[in-house]
């Protein structure tokens, strides 16, 4: 029995990191038997040893899965579960995997062993992430890595409101420094890179590596600092990716709203995908690895229902993402290739982009007609997280066509009409499914002259530090309605004084009157906001 | 269906059975030295089934699928053996659309814990859960 009853401290902080050293030695074993397996795979003689190869591996990715996020290696987690569910794929069918199949199992395992192998203790997010210093839990989303000479002064006043926002600032003085934590393919990913482009162009060099296709973060968004933005840093910086180019002195808030800008498109909800892949295992494990990614997936098994589709990608709740596997020839099913040049030919799936998954091979005369679409070709067997970041990437430019005017400004808050709507479908569905609705209503407490400027730093304070699937929006009253994912008025308050906390930080003397109201049978959306505005005592 | 309400004012004492030891380890520091609580870990449903009770736990964290016997089955089979003393549920899981159902058909599971789980937050996490339950008995 455990029994230490004197809460957090050095000794809590110790004693994961222990956990976290013996997870690394049983995921090193856990590793090396998946490649055992694998060898068993081959040289299994019949169909009943490589059915029991397949189980033991399962088994075993189930476990890498089910432990390796908890001790802050998420994208060895996300690499197992995604194993996990091919496996699942292939024994659900009670038959022997397709050579492209194999493949893929081929190649996760491999992956996973390679990782493991190169992973250490500072490399988990439990440490390297801040989360054994307390505080608010670990969120990489929010961590930006910072690279410029720490002498700058504009860039510390900046790191120093950028942190009153939620914001963990990993500031490195050069791309060199930055460079390590890259290169573990494990460690957290920043939510963004800011280089500071007076410091040379080797930064930016470094950044296009890290977010390029193959690069180790791939969908993180970077920028440029610079006192006088010449053109050829421009040129440079927008050659190798970079999502925008500011002038210096760089505000905190003009980064974030920017920084929104380009996260808007998927903030709100999940991008919409159907997928085509005669391959049923792996179809299931691209829906399992894309869901985990937020989006909502819809397999296909008739590649008629998507040539034939009523709606296509031009409705307003259209598919944003069509991902169609070539594998004609393996499983004589329809031709993968064909299918997806149809697709782009068709005004009904104009708004949408499309991923094609082949085999490695020149594409010929499908090139030109997939890239008039911008439409992105990935070689098989793939990295999961390449596909998803590949994925969501051709999703934001989707929606960026259908980016509704329902926010305002950069958002989060919805106005209050669309707020009403959204919030009544939401107490409908709660209180159908039984499930908790937690929903507060907050504003800023101070000096009339100051409101609109504490306002405004709410607004974006709430965007920062909620999840994206909370909703916030106006509310009657001069104050704001957040939907919170949370079951009970203590996670409420928890949230709460984060808020409140950071309302003080940046905006000197300002306080936060809230209130927590929890959907019942007959509510609506006025009568939830009243109460939780009453609540506040507002 | 849990038919007591909870003793004490404060969650204090939480039996947690999962089969992997790795993530048994972890839970335990993370409720224990991190958060504060009392622990007692158990690697399947028979042990918890003998050790449990005597610790006397306020809240059961069950894993969803154990090697001998999965959660919610453990769960029965503790209410069978020790009656109205068995406390609250929650179900720990990588598989959480697969719990909901589960959480559903029986009310004395209060709550679904996706695993990975934030190790430094578990114990409030709990805490949040087990008085949202006591506070519903209560009224």
């Amino acid at each position: 029995m455990t029994d230490l009853p004197d809460g957090s401290g050095s000794r809590g902080r110790e004693a994961v990191q222990a956990t976290v050293v013996s997870f690394l030695a049983t995921a090193g074993e856990q590793c090396r038997a998946l490649v055992s397996d694998l060898s068993d795979l081959d040289r299994a003689t019949d169909a009943n040893e490589a059915m029991a190869a397949l189980h033991r591996m399962v088994r075993t990715a189930h476990k890498l899965a089910g432990s390796a996020g908890s001790f802050g290696f998420p994208a060895l987690g996300r690499r197992a579960s995604a194993l996990e569910f091919l496996l699942e794929g292939i024994l659900g069918r009670d038959a022997l995997p397709s050579p492209s199949v194999r493949a893929q199992v081929d190649l996760l395992a491999r992956r996973l062993a390679d990782r493991v192998a190169v992973l250490t203790v500072d490399q988990s997010s439990l440490v390297a992430g801040g989360a054994l210093d307390g505080g608010a839990p670990s969120d990489a989303r929010r961590r930006m890595l910072l690279i410029g000479p720490e002498a700058d002064e504009s860039l510390a006043r900046l790191a120093e409101r950028m942190e009153g926002y939620g914001w963990r600032v990993d500031w490195q003085a050069n791309a060199a420094m930055g460079e390590d934590p890259a290169r573990s393919g494990d460690a957290p990913a920043p939510g963004m890179i800011l280089v500071d482009g007076d410091a040379g162009l080797d930064a930016i060099a470094a950044s296009r590596r890290w977010v390029s296709g193959g690069g180790i973060w791939p969908d993180v968004p970077w920028y440029v600092a610079e006192t006088r933005p010449s053109a050829g840093t421009r040129a440079a910086a927008v050659a190798a990716g970079c999502a925008g180019v500011f002038h210096k002195p760089l505000v905190a808030e003009a980064l974030l709203d920017h920084h929104a800008a380009v996260l808007d498109a998927t903030r709100d909800e999940g991008p919409r995908v159907m997928m085509h892949d005669p391959e049923q295992a792996i179809a299931g494990m691209v829906r399992h690895v894309l869901s985990e990614a937020g989006a909502l997936v819809e397999v296909v098994e008739d590649p008629d229902l998507l040539i034939h589709g009523p709606d296509g990608a031009n409705a307003d709740d259209g598919v944003d993402v069509v991902v169609v596997a070539a594998r004609g020839a393996e499983t004589n099913s329809f031709d993968g290739a064909s299918l997806a040049m149809t697709l782009r030919r068709d005004p009904a799936w104009a708004g949408a982009g499309l991923v094609l998954v082949a085999p490695p091979i020149d594409p010929g005369p499908m090139a030109e007609t997939l890239a008039r679409g911008g439409d992105v070709v990935v070689s098989a067997p793939f990295e999961p997280d390449l596909l998803v970041a590949t994925v969501l990437g051709q999703a934001t430019r989707a929606r960026d066509c259908r980016r509704s005017a329902r926010r305002e400004g950069l958002g989060p808050l919805l106005v209050r009409d669309a707020m009403d709507e959204v919030l009544t479908r939401k107490i409908d569905r709660a209180v159908a499914l039984d499930l908790p609705l937690v929903v507060t209503w907050l504003a800023p407490a101070c000096a009339q002259a100051l409101r609109p400027e504490a306002d405004a730093v709410l607004a974006r304070l709430l965007r920062e530090t909620l999840p994206a699937s909370d909703l916030a929006g106006r509310a009657p009253g001069e104050g704001v309605a957040v939907v919170l994912g949370v079951s009970t008025d203590a996670e409420a308050k928890s949230v709460l004084d984060r808020i409140a906390a950071g309302l003080a930080r940046l905006c000197d003397g300002c306080g936060l009157v809230s209130g927590v109201a929890t959907a019942t049978p007959g509510d609506t959306a006025a009568t939830l906001l009243q109460r939780a505005r009453t609540a506040a005592g507002a | 269906m849990n038919e007591i309400g909870p003793e004490h004012a404060a969650l204090r004492r939480v039996l947690v059975v999962e089969d992997d030891q790795a993530v048994r380890e972890l839970a335990a520091v993370a409720l224990a030295d991190v958060g504060g609580l009392q622990a007692l870990t158990c690697a399947t449903g028979t042990e918890a089934l003998e050790r449990g009770p005597g610790f006397g736990p306020d809240l059961l964290l069950l894993d969803l699928q154990l090697a001998d016997i999965d959660g919610p089955e453990l769960l029965r089979a503790y209410r069978a053996k020790h009656g109205p003393a068995t406390p609250p549920t929650v179900l720990l899981t990588g598989r959480p659309d697969l719990a909901e159902d589960t959480r559903s058909a029986d009310p004395a599971i209060i709550g679904v814990l996706a695993k990975p789980f934030e190790p430094m937050s578990l114990a409030e996490r709990l805490r949040g859960m087990w008085q949202g339950w006591r506070d519903a008995s209560r009224s």
